[in-house]
């Protein structure tokens, strides 16, 4: 029984939604979490979210299983969240045709951006 | 301890920072960065015992031992820059075994971070992959927080390397100490204290209770939660068999009749057969290492798959399994003895008896040695008949064939009594690590087995051991003048191409004898009772090199990435699959 993210996909993107721990170093163990999965990161947002000290990146990327990168970032002490909020039946070039991912900050939330 | 109105500097909070966490001994190398700990430390040479070694990576392995045997968080402590960078192969070595230590460097003044200054590493960027958590403290205000929380850190849930990274400045500053911690860790969850999924439990006792052949996996999860009594218990209860993996020796014990023995790569024949045999496998605290599964997707292909794990991340990583569980293997074993039913598995216990006698370990253990030469099987045989039944044993390995025979041919019976370094497999690891192991265990003798490749990667711990007055260790290099595995691998797969394996060596036991300690050569089978004898009662530590046959070869060996059924037995034998002939055709 072979886990679903070997067979996963490369060009298939992804996007998480993390809510982390705001400190020195936090955001560089979820990047560098994503780059040792063989990750290509596509999109990145980043930006204080509604509570205080909690920060929340979205992060898109191909290279790698969703829900399995999500999982292993879990392990992350500073990482509070993740969640993968990909559309299941996006197709395997929304990535590079998302509209940039919007922080919090400017209004737009989860899920706004438009699948082409 | 504490005089909350008078100011210290940061390099005595860090000092009782220590205390506080009940530290007793901590292992390092002083350097520009760190002058100022060193400083107040000696007004705690008292209370705080440092071990000065050789090398940082001594330093930090001697952490790992310490941990290791003890079941407490490690410390070590080096300078910035080079200092640091020493301590990254130990780092790296307790990521993967998740053994719980605090490294402590220090770092450039802040002023002049960032500005490539002497002796600047970005050493908290360095081992940001190999850490479970890091932190750069600028301000002496911030160190019992940091350290409260890093010991914390590195100890609860699934154990691991923690980094503080203190500079200079913060060291030398000057404040009140607020000893009144709370934890700023709002990511963390000790997973020791998530609820137990208790549908999982009930799956798990109806699959128990439904399976015919159902085998345990016993990883050292085990270890590290201290549940080998439970899990003596459970399979008592149940009658289901035991295999452990190899940082699982000593989970269970092996002379109990329930064992089977080590699975994976050099495990037991019987073991990988009763692994693609059995209908259900219960792998509690192991992480399904490719070293152990083999190709993974061919892993108890015929079993249904119970993962418990404390780190959630685990739980579908290599293999799928079919119910996961995220706990501590004590918790998880305590409710599964609560409700099972006993039942018996007598049909299956035959089985694997059968499988056993197939292919008995011993009839494919060893390679005839050439006439007149030392065979590595006296080595062990001896060995395990010095240690018998005593339990204040401790063995540490290194990495390699001698790593693979001690795990195969010595008897584990209890945890903590086996160390060595199996996910990063780093050669070197050995003597520092017994170093730490004897002085958490200084009442028990701690054997070490390693090769001669190893042994001169950090053998300028002897003089740590000679300066300490470090009297316990016995070391036993099992000395083939070959790195030993690559030399077998080149053997077995690279048509005998014996490229830069061949190692020609000084004599170890001058080289120890010059350290101040007794070394020993032994090169015949006779003498090697005597040699193990004479170290043990001699009151010192001892090198004795065990000079072997050269070629000898470690059997059985799974082949990378073949399945783990598919055994090579002997070196004529190219990678047969072993079918199980008594298993009526429902083998491979």
């Amino acid at each position: 029984m072979t886990p679903a993210s070997v067979a996963d996909n490369r060009f298939e993107s992804h996007t998480l939604v993390v809510t982390l721990h705001r400190r020195s170093g936090a955001l560089d163990r979820v990047v560098g979490l994503l780059r040792r999965h063989g990750c290509t990161l596509v999109a990145l947002g980043f930006g204080p979210s509604d509570e205080p000290d909690v920060d929340r990146a979205r992060v898109t990327f191909v290279g790698a299983s969703g829900p399995r990168v999500a999982q292993q970032l879990g392990r992350l002490v500073d990482v509070i969240s993740a969640t993968d909020t990909t559309r299941p039946l996006a197709p395997r070039s929304a990535a590079v045709h998302q509209a940039p991912f919007h922080s919090q900050a400017d209004g737009t939330s989860d899920g706004t951006h438009q699948e082409t | 301890m504490t005089r909350p109105a008078v100011e210290r500097t940061g390099a005595q909070i860090m000092c009782e920072a220590l205390l506080r966490q009940k530290v007793e001994v901590i292992f390092g190398i002083p350097g520009g960065a760190i002058m100022p700990f060193y400083d107040a430390l000696y007004e705690f040479r008292d209370t705080l015992r440092h071990v000065l070694c050789r090398h940082e990576q001594g330093a930090g392995h001697a952490a790992e031992g310490y941990a290791r045997a003890s079941g407490r968080v490690g410390v070590c402590i080096a300078t910035s820059g080079p200092g640091a960078t020493n301590l990254v192969t130990p780092i790296a070595d307790a990521w993967m075994d998740s053994t719980p230590i605090v490294a402590i460097t220090g770092q450039v003044p802040s002023a002049l971070l960032g500005t490539d200054a002497f002796q600047e590493v970005d050493i908290a960027g360095v081992t940001l992959p190999i850490t479970k958590q890091s932190y750069v403290v600028r301000s002496a205000a911030d160190l019992p927080r940091v350290f409260a929380e890093a010991f914390y850190v590195a100890a609860s849930g699934r154990p691991g390397p923690v980094l503080i990274d203190v500079t200079k400045d913060a060291q030398q500053e000057r404040v009140v100490p607020d000893w009144e911690i709370a934890y700023d860790l709002p990511g963390y969850v000790d997973a020791r204290d998530r609820p137990l999924d208790w549908l999982a439990i009930r799956r798990v006792v109806d699959l128990i209770n439904a399976a015919e052949q159902p085998l345990i996996l016993a990883g050292q999860g085990i270890i590290q939660a201290g549940a080998q009594q439970e899990l003596i218990t459970f399979a008592e209860q149940t009658r289901i068999p035991v295999v452990t993996t190899l940082h699982g020796l000593g989970a269970f014990p092996q002379d109990h009749s329930l064992s089977l023995g080590m699975a994976g790569m050099h495990g037991w024949a019987h073991v990988n057969r009763a692994i693609q045999r059995c209908d259900l496998l219960l792998n509690i605290g192991s992480r399904f290492d490719d070293r152990v599964t083999g190709k993974a997707g061919t892993f108890a292909r015929k079993a249904t798959i119970v993962h418990v794990d404390i780190e959630a991340a685990e739980l579908g990583k290599n293999v799928v399994a079919d119910i996961g569980i995220v706990g501590d293997a004590r918790r998880v074993l305590r409710a599964l003895i609560e409700r099972t039913p006993p039942r018996d598995t007598a049909q299956w216990r035959q089985h694997v008896d059968r499988l056993r006698r197939e292919h008995p370990p011993k009839s494919y253990r060893w390679e005839r040695a050439t006439a007149g030469s030392l065979s590595p099987s006296e080595v062990y045989s001896s060995l395990r008949r010095a240690i018998g039944a005593r339990d204040d044993v401790r063995v540490v390995t290194d990495v390699g064939q001698h790593q693979m025979w001690a795990a195969q041919l010595l008897e584990w019976r209890r945890p903590r009594s086996h160390l060595t370094s199996g996910g990063s497999g780093t050669m070197g690891f050995a003597i520092p690590a017994a170093l730490g192991a004897a002085l958490a265990a200084p009442d028990e003798t701690i054997w070490v087995i390693v090769g001669d490749g190893g042994f001169q990667m950090t053998n300028q711990e002897l003089a740590t051991i000679a300066q300490e007055d470090v009297v316990n260790i016995k070391i036993a290099i099992v000395n083939n003048g070959y790195l030993g595995m690559v030399r077998q691998w080149q053997e077995l797969f690279e048509s005998r191409r014996y490229s830069a394996t061949r190692l020609s060596s000084p004599s170890f036991a001058r080289l120890t004898e010059a350290y101040g300690m007794r070394g020993m050569t032994v090169t015949e089978p006779h003498e090697v009772a005597g040699a193990i004898d004479a170290a043990w009662k001699h009151r010192g530590s001892v090198v004795i090199d065990f000079q072997v046959e050269r070629e000898a070869n470690v059997f059985p060996i799974v082949p990378q990435g073949r399945e783990i059924g598919d055994m090579m037995l002997s070196p004529d034998a190219n990678t047969t699959a072993l079918a199980d002939a008594s298993s009526n055709g429902v083998g491979r």
